[in-house]
């Protein structure tokens, strides 16, 4: 399994650089250790050691660039991430408390658990990190969808086995420059079946 | 409130009568969330889309599109599996680059977890409107929690890689416009269906 590393995100950079990612030109300077020590006791929650390094190397997408990362695909910086986690958390417990809230429903876990955090949002979910795993252990990745909740299973086991298969799918033009749209976006017929049906590329 | 839109929605789609609002599962966008986030935006949207009467209709609004089929998009459903659920992406007015995605969704109606949603939404395409995130994932969340309550389900014909499915659950989609007098949170009214 691969694991998060300095020297792979450098390579998912020089992946992006060569198949012409516009997001490239908007990416903000990472954040600080203590701007993600502040998040985690503002927000309760604690940061896998992939995701830390992962902000501390970008800090997701300048605000108001107009741009994603591939398809509707959004590179958060973290304080986005944070915003959009306090709501779905906030909406979670409200739902479990409902006058209707029954087995199930009534479980403020339910709609949004309080150990997923979000990576990467869309119009229709997220890309959340597990924060529920021990000491700097890898942590597994998912989509949760707003429509139909977590995925049960996480699609990959570490955030760097995600970025592994964001790299094959810019090797393989699975994510490419399509020039009929004039955007950077996700060529269906060229990513992985399986892959693709995760939401994660 | 929700009781006199329902029948003036349903009237609009030209199903006469009660007896849909009080046997059919209601799903109810409110004037705001369990959370009180105002739902303005959601609300015109859905309104334009269904409602001719409204001086800011889509050019073809559909008083059809009040009366919905449940759709199975849970992770491993067909619907999620064999079709793109980012179909709206080169589409205006949700093209990329088009609208701040810092700030703003790709809201789609009807919603994508129905017959008549999606790329491949029968019988029209859906409406598409940039709007509030907070707004959007609010009514999603809702939507599925609608559906846990009521039980809904998925009809016995699986979507494709080209079609949507048939035979999900019916349910109609309560708009409560902005304009309303009285506050009401989005809800799900089950009419007595619990399988």
């Amino acid at each position: 399994m691969t694991v998060l590393s300095q020297q792979l995100l450098e390579r998912f950079l020089e992946s992006l650089r060569v198949a012409g990612a516009p997001a490239v030109e908007y990416l903000q300077a990472g954040v600080s250790e203590d701007d993600l020590d502040g998040l985690s006791s503002s927000l309760g929650v604690r940061l896998p050691m992939e995701a830390r390094l992962w902000w501390q190397w970008r800090n997701g997408l300048a605000p108001g660039a107009n741009v994603t990362l591939v398809g509707d695909l959004r590179w958060l910086p973290l304080h986005i991430a944070a915003r959009d986690y306090s709501e779905r958390r906030e909406e979670s417990v409200a739902m479990a408390n409902a006058p209707w809230a029954q087995g199930s429903l009534s479980d403020p876990e339910s709609m949004w658990p309080t150990q997923f955090f979000p990576v990467m949002t869309t119009s229709y979910g997220a890309v959340t990190c597990d924060c529920s795993v021990a000491g700097d252990d890898p942590t597994p990745m998912r989509f949760v969808t707003w429509e139909a909740g977590p995925a049960p299973t996480p699609a990959t086991r570490s955030f760097g086995e995600m970025v592994e298969w964001w790299i094959d799918a810019l090797a393989t033009g699975g994510w490419a420059f399509d020039a009929t749209l004039g955007h950077f976006t996700r060529i269906w017929e060229r990513l992985d079946p399986h892959r693709r049906a995760t939401d994660l590329v | 409130m929700m009781a006199r839109e329902c029948l003036r929605l349903s009237y609009r789609a030209q199903r006469l009568g009660d007896e849909h609002c009080k046997q059919m599962p209601l799903f109810v966008t409110g004037t705001h969330s369990p959370t009180l986030i105002e739902l303005s935006a959601v609300s015109d949207h859905d309104l334009d889309a269904i409602d001719p009467t409204r001086t800011t209709a889509i050019p073809e609004p559909h008083p059809s599109w009040v009366f919905l089929n449940w759709e199975d998009v849970r992770d491993g459903s067909a619907k999620r599996t064999l079709q793109r659920r980012d179909w709206y992406f080169a589409t205006p007015p949700c093209a990329s680059g088009t609208y701040d995605t810092s700030v703003d969704d790709c809201d789609e109606y009807p919603f994508f977890g129905t017959e008549q949603g999606g790329q491949f939404g029968r019988p029209w395409r859906p409406s598409l409107r940039p709007l509030s995130f907070s707004q959007n994932r609010s009514q999603g969340s809702s939507f599925r929690n609608f559906g846990d309550a009521c039980a809904m389900k998925t009809g016995s014909v699986s979507a494709t890689a080209t079609s949507n499915g048939a035979g999900g659950d019916a349910f109609i989609h309560v708009v409560i416009p902005k304009e309303s007098a009285v506050d009401v949170p989005s809800m799900p009214i089950c009419n007595g269906k619990t399988a």
